[in-house]
């Protein structure tokens, strides 16, 4: 059996997951590792300005393509504590980022060791695992099960600690035959599906709320072949815009308090059902639930089971994939095609017809520039296959309102956590995991500032 | 970037607290006076950290400052910041409580040549 140290163990394993890329700072108590990567060489490395700003690269990363997972790295003590916003950040919005640090030896841990801090008892709720790994033989299973658990179910981070010591030890561990755990993603039945499509079709002005769980699915083409075959208008949330194109004619707008458009809003206020897909009714997609609820029936499917009913209740919920569910959706809708579902061409039209006349302004020629004219401006200069970078603000929200996006992750935006700083280096991830693409961050002055060192990383 | 030398979403949420409370970042720049006290001079942090940029005054400046910058990235292949000077306070389109009741602050779309940009055109 072949000989290593665990730190060259964990490294072979990340390679064998698929990893080609991380991003960090070296510092002494994660050098182990950071020898394991130069001498096995596969893993290229982004040397971050700050350590937050390499959490905030990784997740970029991972949003730039399906399958993606981004890594980040870092010593003991404060760099943990800095990564703790980019794994909020990504645990929040369902991105799995793999984050990595160093600890003191084992022994020293009860003593108050120089930066050695309890960083797995930190990051545990903001993690689907965090594990500080206290025996070397356990580190070949804690990474594979690392890589199993951002990838089934409701995708997330996982931090892994490990002490200096544990780095350095050697165990047996053979490479050459590792495989990667079987990822556990819950389906539809077609019972399910087919009772949605019964409360669907009593429907007289029904819509689909296509979430981010869409877009992490690699579903966006089901949900458009879905929305076609039966007719029904498509609100993104700010997660899922991309999903469908702005411009395709059942794109019926976004709905909210902030990042919205009053057709979207219009659309959902006249509703009388809604198809909740990947979607979590966030409180600033909803507003008072009163208002978003009332009058409407309500299917959610989501992969994570505990979503089901956390914000209110649905009529009826399902436990699903978002891919798995559209497959079976489409297949199910072109069953039904021939006579049981509706007619739903005059009201697609109506959603049409506000999308072309309940409009904002944005051409103004006033100096000092006003806001809306430069989203305008973007709009002329930026083609449909740039990619978006936003998080907060008033640049976020106006953005998102004026904006267009044309593609499934070509708007990258940081939804629920929302720190400011995170688009510059998100920005720096996708541009490295998609060096030939425009890639756009739009920032306020202070979202700018947060992070504004990283710029000499893509310098 | 764009810069209004505000945090402008927290100055438009402490409106209903009726202040405008530790949110300027405005300051005479002794450096910069040329920027009229618009915060930090963004242009030489962004050289000082080894990238492009170019910072915009006035709005038929926007689009000739968006293409010098795709060609200094194209040059250069760092990353170039455009940062367009906004006037100080704009309040955004936002409601407060629910989705039947936000705000318009500015006049809306009559006709396309107030939305020449939106995905479907008035007219």
């Amino acid at each position: 059996m072949p000989r290593m140290t665990a730190a060259r163990a964990a490294v072979e394993i990340l390679h064998r997951e698929g990893i080609t890329q991380a991003f960090g700072l070296p510092g002494a108590a994660i050098n182990p590792f950071y020898r394991a990567m130069r001498d096995q060489g596969e893993i290229s490395h982004t040397l971050a300005r700050h350590v937050e700003g390499a959490s905030h690269m990784a997740e970029g990363y991972t949003r730039a393509a399906p399958g993606n997972i981004g890594v980040c790295i870092g010593t003991s003590g404060p760099a943990g504590t800095d990564m703790i916003t980019g794994l909020y950040s990504a645990s929040a919005d369902s991105v799995p980022i793999l984050c990595i640090t160093g600890q003191a030896p084992v022994a020293r841990l009860h003593k108050e060791d120089f930066q050695a801090v309890d960083i797995a008892s930190i990051a545990k709720p903001l993690t689907k695992m965090a594990m500080t790994v206290l025996e070397a033989a356990q580190v070949p299973g804690a990474f594979q099960q690392a890589f199993h658990l951002m990838r089934s179910g409701r995708p997330g981070p996982v931090l892994i600690d490990l002490p200096m010591d544990v780095q350095l030890t050697e165990i047996e561990f053979d490479p050459e035959t590792y495989q990667p755990l079987p990822v556990y993603k819950p389906a539809a039945s077609r019972a399910q599906i087919g009772k949605a499509l019964d409360l669907l079709a009593a429907s007289e002005r029904p819509l689909i709320v296509a979430g981010g769980g869409i877009i992490n699915a690699d579903a966006a083409d089901l949900l458009v072949e879905f929305a076609e075959l039966t007719g029904v208008p498509v609100i993104p949330t700010l997660m899922g815009w991309g999903a469908i194109p702005d411009n395709h004619p059942l794109m019926a707008g976004m709905v909210g308090l902030q990042t919205s458009h009053r057709y979207g809003n219009a659309a959902m206020l006249e509703s009388d059902f809604v198809l909740g897909i990947g979607n979590r009714w966030a409180n600033r997609h909803t507003g008072s639930l009163d208002v978003y609820t009332q009058g409407r029936t309500f299917v959610h499917v989501d992969i994570e089971p505990t979503q089901i009913g956390r914000v209110f209740a649905p009529d009826y919920g399902i436990v699903s994939d978002a891919r798995a569910a559209l497959e079976l959706f489409v297949e199910v809708a072109r069953e039904r095609a021939a006579g049981d579902l509706p007619d739903y061409g005059v009201w697609a039209k109506e959603c049409q017809a506000r999308k072309s006349t309940l409009q904002r302004r944005t051409h103004f020629d006033n100096v000092p520039i006003k806001p809306q004219r430069v989203y305008e401006e973007m709009n002329k200069a930026f083609d449909e296959h740039t990619r978006y970078v936003s998080t907060i603000g008033l640049s976020q929200i106006a953005g998102a309102q004026f904006l267009h996006v044309f593609h499934a992750r070509n708007w990258i935006n940081c939804g629920q956590a929302g720190p400011l700083g995170w688009t510059l280096p998100a920005a720096l991830g996708v541009a490295t995991a998609d060096p030939s693409a425009t890639v756009v961050a739009l920032s306020g002055g202070y979202d700018f500032q947060f992070m504004i060192e990283e710029l000499a990383v893509g310098a | 970037m764009v810069n209004n030398a505000y945090l402008g979403l927290i100055r438009q949420s402490q409106r209903a607290f009726e202040m405008d409370y530790q949110v300027q970042l405005s300051f005479e720049n002794v450096n910069s006076p040329e920027l009229g006290g618009y915060d930090v001079d963004h242009v030489k942090v962004a050289e000082g950290l080894g990238c492009k940029a170019v910072r915009v005054f006035e709005p038929d400046q926007i689009a000739p400052a968006l293409e010098k910058a795709k060609a200094l990235m194209q040059e250069y292949r760092v990353p170039v910041v455009v940062e367009i000077i906004l006037e100080r306070v704009t309040n955004i389109s936002m409601g407060g409580a629910d989705i039947a009741t936000v705000v318009e602050f500015e006049e809306l779309a009559e006709r396309g040549g107030d939305a020449p940009t939106a995905i479907a055109l008035l007219d």
